[in-house]
């Protein structure tokens, strides 16, 4: 089940806050690991097995490391639990690639493809199994006990809200919550607005995006030239932050209206100044988890094998950070898509850091505000050709087009075709969105009758808070209309 | 709060009491409504997206919203498709079926063996009809593209090359048993004349059916030359305004947008209906009254004709039937076949095949629908 459907708005969510806030203290938690098991098993009944698999096991190696008394012996418990939330991973999600790149080495030497059975990618393994990993890393380095009530682990492995897309929330924020919440009006209020601004988000314009993007990287072959490539990259630039903030935006929505908090995971990433800043914007809680659980851990292994302080020239402290960013960004692309497009990606955006910490950065720091928007921006959207595009061969002649090589000629009134009154709305909307304008906006309002007189100060917080529930009904009751016309499917009855 | 447990009560409460107009789809849907699905523990991965759909087809208002979505919101407002992968807003108010569209920008492929195999199929009818001394004739309506681009959005362009049914009409046109009616140059010169086609459906109006009508019998009458073609003083002219048609119902915009449509009637009716046979029609019928009509004119000098046609065929209809004593016609689930049964007892003298150019990869089974 999806958060942005009629389903899950109409009938899923308001059944679970029913049964949840009838249920005892006791039972709430089971109510919510139930309606967590049925939420996850709407995208695959065979594949919920999987899930209550993985929380068992992942309960029982936790039991078992507790039981370990040395610390090699947790260590080596920290392996197995690490391997069994990887390899399922490798399996479900990697097995193709690997055999596409096999049977096309072996086809080199002329020997016949491999066959390897590939399997269908159960709904969010990447995520839930980077959490259960986040539980073992948490108690070996012993900030947080083992968990020895199962549904409380396989609530935090597979919470509904974000057991799909994240946000990657650490074991530890989660923790403190399964037992000690009480939900608030206000609380509960604000994830009903965050839950709507995300829905508005996802349904109303990224959804409305993806129809030119997919036009315009479905048609490479077609018309494409530069400007109509440039619409495009910025379109799907906007899409990709829309669509995933708003998932995300949902997903901290609804867990606050049970009363649990989940971690942030963008911060207006638009608005960076650099790729580096643009990872401390740009989906939180997996670059936290990559730098805490991967690049520090590389980074500190790599520090005691080099006793030098410089190798060739250069300081250890660089040719550490390069190596630790590499394996991390590699890691990262990889994460992101089975297929050499990610990868790559992954590590256009490990060079660009290497970069800025070997000097670059230094530079831009020296530079026009601007100039550092411009580097930021431009190179997130070439990047983001890699992970829009599917081969490697698309991206470089997207790239070429972009810059004027093998496009088609410029043909004005096409570029204008597409721009139509929808799209330029929802691109105003959607760029304005993406920067801190409305947030300083609301800030400023409420500074600038911060010292007026009480009446005058209720009077303006009335007319900020009517009109942020008119705004929020208002998305609510679009993304309805947007999301019940998806449901007709017309069918055209010679198909070809 | 208040407002959104408000907002999401009505919607929860008419699931259980449905106070809202009993739910239905759409007729473009081609579908029924969904019931509601048992729970079969053999086959409970089937469960989620059939409850899904039961549940999105009995939200309430649902075809008002659709309707309220196509028109206002997008039409209207954004300017833009409702579906934009179903149907393409082209300029001026003319719409296309994108997937048309892929026929005729050459986006849609088929592989060498599946050209020659329609041509094959093509062949097989036409040697059947001349080893029975039956003259065939093949004619295929083209599509709105190929007659009216200049209406077309500027994103579409054709791909180099040609495209699958021009490459089919390239080598039936080598076929001596076929013969082959340019209906495409013919329009595309009749254009002068008025408008061919709807802007709002896929077919061609009375006017554009006429001039195809023209291209068809001037063809047939080199080999029959008793037949006398209907001319444009023939019949009458009626213009009126119509809602859109199938394309613009389609995508749920036919309130929205407006077309025209003419009405041709010819002055001096001389076929009539004749009450049909009764030949075995195939199984899935679109349209299984319309199988077999038979109409007849009292001209004995006049040919007899058996039509296998599809939609297209309406357009000429009313002049086609005047040139001939007995017109069979035979609207099948588009593929198009040989029905030995109705050559045996009616012995025509000749056979028109009707196929629209999308619908020529339905003689070799491709996608039917």
């Amino acid at each position: 089940m999806f958060v942005n459907s009629l389903l899950f708005l109409y009938f899923f969510l308001p059944f679970t806050l029913l049964f949840y806030y009838f249920a005892t203290e006791k039972l709430k938690n089971i109510v919510l690991l139930a309606a967590s098991f049925i939420f996850y098993a709407w995208g695959g009944v065979s594949y919920v097995s999987v899930l209550i698999l993985s929380t068992l096991v992942n309960w029982l190696l936790g039991l078992g490391s507790e039981k370990s008394k040395s610390l090699s012996g947790k260590k080596y418990w920290l392996i197995v639990a690490v391997l069994f939330n990887i390899l399922p991973l490798l399996i479900f999600k990697y097995t193709g690639f690997f055999k596409d790149n096999l049977n096309f080495l072996i086809s080199i030497f002329g020997m016949k493809p491999m066959v390897i059975r590939t399997f269908a990618l159960p709904l969010g393994i990447s995520f839930y199994s980077f959490k259960a990993i986040t539980y073992h890393v948490s108690v070996n380095r012993k900030e947080t006990a083992v968990q020895h009530n199962y549904a409380d682990l396989a609530l935090y492995i597979s919470f509904f809200p974000s057991v799909l897309a994240g946000p990657i929330d650490r074991y530890r924020n989660f923790l403190p919550q399964l037992h000690d919440r009480a939900p608030n009006p206000d609380q509960f209020a604000s994830g009903i607005r965050r839950f709507s601004i995300g829905l508005g988000k996802k349904v109303l314009i990224a959804n409305s995006l993806a129809v030119i993007t997919d036009d315009l990287f479905g048609g490479l072959a077609s018309n494409l030239n530069a400007p109509l490539a440039w619409l495009g990259i910025i379109c799907y630039s906007l899409q990709i932050y829309y669509d995933f903030s708003g998932y995300t935006d949902m997903a901290i929505g609804v867990a606050k209206m049970f009363g649990i908090e989940l971690m942030e995971n963008f911060n207006f990433p638009y608005i960076s100044k650099s790729i580096k800043e643009f990872w401390t914007r740009w989906h939180i809680s997996l670059s936290t988890w990559l730098r805490d659980y991967l690049f520090l851990p590389i980074a500190y292994s790599t520090s005691r094998k080099l006793i030098k302080e410089r190798y060739f020239t250069i300081r250890v402290d660089q040719i550490i950070y390069v190596i630790a960013t590499s394996v991390t960004f590699l890691v990262c692309g990889f994460w992101h898509g089975a297929a050499w497009n990610f990868i790559v990606w992954g590590l256009i955006h490990g060079f660009l850091l290497i970069l800025e910490q070997l000097g670059l950065g230094r530079l831009l720091k020296k530079s026009f505000k601007p100039v550092r928007h411009v580097y930021a921006i431009f190179f997130l959207m070439i990047s983001w050709v890699f992970f829009r595009t599917e081969t490697l061969v698309d991206a470089f002649h997207y790239i070429g087009v972009l810059f004027g090589f093998g496009g088609k000629p410029i043909n004005w009134q096409l570029v204008l075709e597409y721009l139509n009154t929808g799209l330029v709305l929802t691109l105003i909307l959607a760029i304005i969105g993406a920067t801190t304008i409305f947030s300083n906006i609301v800030d400023w309002f409420k500074r600038r009758y911060e010292d007026k007189t009480m009446l005058i100060r209720i009077f303006t917080v009335n007319i900020y808070e009517v009109s942020s529930i008119i705004l929020v009904l208002a998305i609510l009751v679009a993304s309805t209309l947007f999301m019940v016309a998806g449901t007709n499917n017309p069918f055209i009855y010679f198909k070809f | 709060m208040v407002l959104f447990f408000s907002l999401i009560s009505v919607v929860v409460l008419n699931d259980q009491i449905h106070f809202t107009s009993p739910p239905k789809v759409l007729a473009v849907e081609r579908r029924n409504i969904s019931s509601e699905p048992q729970l079969d523990i053999n086959h409970l991965d089937l469960y989620p997206e059939a409850y899904s759909r039961y549940y999105d087809d009995y939200f309430p208002y649902r075809l008002n919203l659709i309707n309220f979505y196509a028109g206002n919101v997008c039409l209207k407002f954004f300017h833009r498709s409702p579906y934009p992968d179903k149907v393409d807003l082209g300029r001026d108010g003319w719409l296309y079926f994108a997937e048309e569209g892929a026929m005729y920008k050459g986006t849609y492929k088929l592989e060498d063996a599946h050209i020659k195999s329609i041509v094959a199929e093509l062949h097989k009818r036409a040697l059947y009809y001349h080893e029975k001394g039956i003259k065939f004739y093949l004619a295929i309506p083209p599509l709105k593209q190929e007659i009216y681009p200049e209406h077309l959005p500027l994103k579409y362009s054709k791909l180099p090359g040609l495209n699958v049914t021009e490459k089919v009409i390239d080598l039936i046109r080598k076929d001596p048993l076929v013969n082959f009616i340019d209906l495409k140059s013919a329009l595309i010169n009749a254009k002068k004349h008025g408008r061919l086609y709807f802007k709002t459906d896929n077919h061609w109006n009375s006017l554009g059916g006429y001039y195809g009508y023209r291209s068809i019998i001037e063809r047939i009458k080199k080999d029959f030359p008793s037949i006398i073609p209907l001319d444009t003083n023939d019949f009458t002219m009626k213009m009126k305004v119509i809602n859109g048609a199938n394309i613009a119902q389609f995508i749920n915009i036919s309130e929205y947008i407006k077309d025209e449509s003419t009405d041709h009637t010819v002055k001096v009716e001389r076929a009539s209906y004749e009450k049909p046979k009764g030949y075995k029609a195939p199984a899935a019928l679109l349209h299984p009254q319309e199988f077999e009509v038979v109409r007849r004119v009292k001209n004995p000098s006049l040919p007899t004709i058996v039509i296998v046609r599809d939609s297209y065929f309406y357009g000429l209809m009313p002049y086609i039937i005047e040139n001939f004593k007995k017109s069979i016609t035979l609207y099948d689930s588009r593929t198009y076949e040989i029905y030995d049964e109705v050559t045996r007892n009616e012995k025509p003298d000749l056979v028109l095949y009707m196929i629209y150019e999308p619908r020529l990869v339905c003689l070799i089974g491709l996608n039917r629908w």
